[in-house]
């Protein structure tokens, strides 16, 4: 009973107001814009032969053939509209949607889209080597044939309410579902009896579903909006299951070596390649006001909790922003942006699995024993932070052919809680200033230009990074090893910093887009950008990168365009690389 | 039953809130007919005055009362968006509709006008306008490596909107990496195990466009980690040219003198594979665990 009168309630919600809105639709709008029903319908098939590396030539797409079906039906009614669509490609390649919107108080819109994602198989030949003083490199892979891969399929639906009698308020409810199918190839990697890579199949089940309500009051001098969104991801099954092989001594290969591993073959089976379930809520108001004192303003905040389901560990952000905008007169335009955010990551405590050497010269002792260093350790986040954001921008047109004039300045703070990018600096400060010109000498040719430089204080970088300046004695004796320099004594005694980000840099763009015809386009662009880092000791890092292409671009139909277009890329990488000479 | 009659009351209130469509678009028809059977079930014919607060909606929402215009004939008594500049018609509804950021956005600090990516007068919207400016990132899309826009499983729009205030008019409020989890959740953690510049940017590692090495990658492996990380202090060992016995067992050496150096500076994430972040630890001590590797 209870289930047919809700049905009926909502066949009534849905058909009361086209009966009621129909008279008014038809009188004033007539044949000439609604009141109508279109549809098409297509089948054909289609088939592909492919050889080589399918992940190369068809990474994105179906390369066997398949029938194919396509339908589409739009109705625009006086009740409302309904547009349904859907093309099928193949069964992992295929999209559609469902539109529709009742009296325009009830607007929905759902989409619905899959397509593959061929990966590479590392057949990892590369590992198999052995040193002359035995020291082994191995690989095995438990699933040598296996095809890698992820079927995406996402679904997408918002629908949004609004009723005319109280249109200042308007709600809406959104859903996502994102699921990835398929195999993906897992790496495990056992240490000391050998170098001994295990690769195996890690399948792919994994679903990340958003569920989001928004909230909008709106007048006409702006808008103040709510949201909030829940997202899970879930992976089936999170990890795969292998067995670390014995440590052993890796020249000798018995077990007199002092055990410096948290784990081996003793643990058994483990866990590896985990793939956490994880939650996030996003939580979001902004005001929006149209014109205060003539200048456009939004200002908002987001709070954002992401939390890893496997360890109960949480990050958090908290952001603020503001911007202001307004045109002075028809010639000049003002725009501030600026950003305050924080990111706050929990703590971890590491409490490292220091195992007792069952044999060898430091048999009864653990790592710690005999070397007096503790490894335990609280991890403390590179993610922790603050930054703030601004950006400012003033806009001058000279007129229709001689352009418009933008300059730019972006400053950029981050200060980071506990990661130092060099001795005792955590914070770093990017500023850029730029400069751009856009104009139409004629009705149908644009050009545009725009220069940057951007300066950098404190480039993220990795302190101590790379180049021991540790010299070992000659007098390494496996059955010795307190006469042998440790890795850790290695690395603490690096001295280089290394980094992949520019402390300063240059981009010179310029660009130019005839249109020939109402249909057809030809354009082109070079773009230089050239930075370089030497802030660091020993860190002489630079890159340039160099592109030009040239288009041209046509569309005859709304539905069909092509073009042919010539680019080069050319880009160069100059980044000191140490290579430490060690047991070898 | 109590819930059930407070469906009904909402449906009634539906049917009471449908509002009266008003206008005169009809009689611009009557003469600007071509342009009418463009505008056929087109969004802007449909949409009712109380979506937008009750401004004009139809022809005249957007070019103004056309009285005078129909007496005199005379196009410029009537907004004709002649110069392909003026937006304020379109920006006055839009700014309460998901755009109310397009005066702080790039776009409109360049003077681009809403005809310049849209065509109002046709259902199609937008226009495929954003290779006409930004052809070179298009281009990029035709690298080995790329996100699949070129075989139409995204577009631009789903990482950009070209109405909003955020850095590249991404569809961010919070940080870059943000977005990219949006569809790459599971590389967020938070993680025990962290890998530095994950945490910090993604673009540090990935060019999202499209990019010559695996991955979206800035550089292929292993010059990207060696403009951090030195090699691997093994990568100087040499092998045998022939097999070696080892504890019994002949070992064999495809790769020659050479294969130490080609198995430890081919590929770091072969053994380096969890490098987005783990929470379970590596296996040496003096690691602390950090090793990405398990």
């Amino acid at each position: 009973m209870k289930f047919a009168l809700r049905t009926l309630l909502i066949v009534a919600l849905v058909a009361m107001p086209i009966t009621a809105g129909a008279d008014d639709l038809e009188d004033v709008l007539g044949d000439d814009f609604s009141q109508d029903f279109a549809g098409g319908f297509q089948m054909g098939g289609w088939g592909a032969d492919a050889d080589g590396s399918p992940d190369k030539v068809s990474e994105f797409e179906p390369n066997d053939g398949s029938p194919t079906l396509a339908f589409l039906a739009d109705s625009h009614n006086d009740w409302g509209s309904l547009s349904l669509g859907y093309d099928f490609n193949h069964k992992n390649d295929n999209n559609g949607h469902l539109d529709f919107d009742l009296g325009r108080m009830v607007r929905s819109h759902t989409t619905y889209n899959k397509f593959m994602h061929r990966n590479i198989h590392d057949h990892m030949e590369n590992l198999e080597a052995t040193s002359f003083n035995g020291k082994i490199v191995i690989h095995t892979d438990f699933d040598p044939l296996q095809e890698y891969g992820i079927n995406y399929q996402r679904f997408e639906h918002r629908t949004e309410f609004q009723f005319d009698m109280l249109s200042a308020l308007t709600l809406a409810v959104e859903y996502r579902d994102q699921k990835r199918h398929g195999h993906k190839q897992a790496f495990t990697t056992s240490h000391c009896d050998s170098c001994h890579v295990k690769s195996q199949d890690h399948k792919v089940d994994e679903r990340t579903r958003d569920a989001k309500f928004e909230a909008i009051v709106g007048w006409k001098g702006g808008s103040l909006v709510g949201s909030w969104n829940q997202r899970s991801l879930s992976n089936t099954p999170q990890s795969v299951n292998t067995q670390f092989d014995d440590a052993l001594h890796p020249e000798l290969q018995v077990p007199v070596f002092d055990n410096r591993l948290q784990y081996d073959s003793d643990v058994g089976v483990v866990q590896a390649d985990l793939w956490p379930n994880q939650e996030k809520t996003i939580g979001r108001l902004d005001l929006n006001l149209n014109s205060l004192a003539g200048f456009a303003i939004n200002m908002g905040g987001v709070l954002q909790d992401s939390k890893n389901k496997y360890t109960g560990y949480r990050a958090t952000y908290k952001g603020f922003m503001f911007n202001a905008a307004r045109a002075f007169g028809t010639k000049t335009r003002l725009r501030w942006r600026a950003r305050s955010y924080s990111l706050d990551n929990d703590d971890v405590w590491i409490d490292v699995n220091d195992r007792v050497a069952p044999a060898g010269p430091h048999a009864g002792m653990n790592y710690e024993d005999w070397t007096g260093q503790n490894f335990d350790h609280t991890r403390l986040s590179v993610m922790d932070r603050s930054v703030f954001e601004s950006k400012l921008d003033l806009s001058y047109r000279m007129g229709k052919k001689a352009g418009s004039l933008r300059f730019a300045w972006d400053y950029t703070s981050t200060d980071r809680d506990h990661f130092e990018v060099l001795p005792n600096e955590s914070k770093t400060t990017k500023n850029t200033l730029g400069v751009y010109w856009s104009s139409r000498p004629a009705k149908s040719f644009k050009l545009r230009a725009h220069y940057k430089y951007g300066e950098i204080t404190n480039p993220f970088m990795l302190m101590d990074g790379a180049c021991s300046t540790l010299v070992s004695g000659s007098n390494s004796n496996p059955w010795n090893p307190d006469l042998t320099a440790q890795y850790y004594e290695f690395h603490d005694a690096r001295v280089a910093e290394t980094t992949a980000s520019p402390s300063s840099w240059d981009e010179l763009k310029l660009g130019f887009t005839w249109m020939i015809g109402s249909k057809t386009t030809l354009s082109g662009t070079y773009r230089s950008w050239d930075g370089d880092n030497g802030d660091g000791d020993l860190t002489e890092w630079s890159r340039t990168n160099d592109n030009a292409v040239l288009t041209l671009w046509s569309g005859p139909t709304e539905t069909f365009s092509w073009y042919l277009g010539w680019a080069m890329t050319n880009s160069d990488l100059d980044a000191p690389v140490c290579i430490p000479v060690f047991d070898g | 039953m109590k819930r059930s009659i407070l469906l009904a009351l909402v449906a009634v209130a539906c049917v009471i809130a449908v509002p009266a469509f008003a206008g005169d678009d009809a009689m611009c028809a009557q003469c600007h007919d071509e342009v009418a059977a463009g505008m056929k079930n087109q969004i802007h014919m449909r949409i009712h005055s109380f979506e937008v607060y009750g401004r004009d909606v139809g022809c005249t929402g957007c070019h103004g009362d056309g009285e005078a215009h129909m007496e005199e004939g005379d196009a410029s008594l009537i907004n004709t968006f002649a110069d392909g500049e003026d937006s304020q018609a379109c920006i006055d509804c839009h700014q309460n509709k998901n755009q109310a950021e397009w005066a702080a956005s790039t776009h409109a600090m360049e003077g681009l006008a809403c005809t310049d990516c849209h065509n109002i007068h046709s259902r199609n919207n937008p226009l495929d306008s954003c290779k006409s400016c930004h052809m070179e990132v298009y281009v990029e899309f035709e690298l080995p490596n790329h996100h699949p826009v070129r075989e139409g499983k995204m577009t631009c729009a789903d990482c950009h909107d070209p109405h909003l205030g955020t850095e590249a008019q991404l569809r961010t409020h919070t940080r870059v990496n943000d977005l990219c989890y949006d569809c790459h959740q599971d590389k967020e953690g938070p993680f025990i195990f962290e890998h530095e510049p994950v945490v910090e940017d993604c673009r540090l590692c990935h060019l999202p466009h499209g990019s010559v090495a695996e991955g979206l990658l800035t550089a292929g492996e292993p010059m990207l980690c060696y403009q951090c990380h030195e090699m691997h202090f093994h990568a100087g060992l040499k092998s045998p040219d022939v097999p070696i016995d080892v504890g019994g067992t002949e070992r064999e050496n495809p790769w020659g003198i050479d294969g130490m150096t080609v198995a430890f500076t081919s590929k770091c994430s072969q053994c380096h594979s969890q490098i987005h972040g783990t929470d379970l630890p590596s296996q040496t001590v003096s690691s602390g665990g950090h090793g990405m590797v398990r």
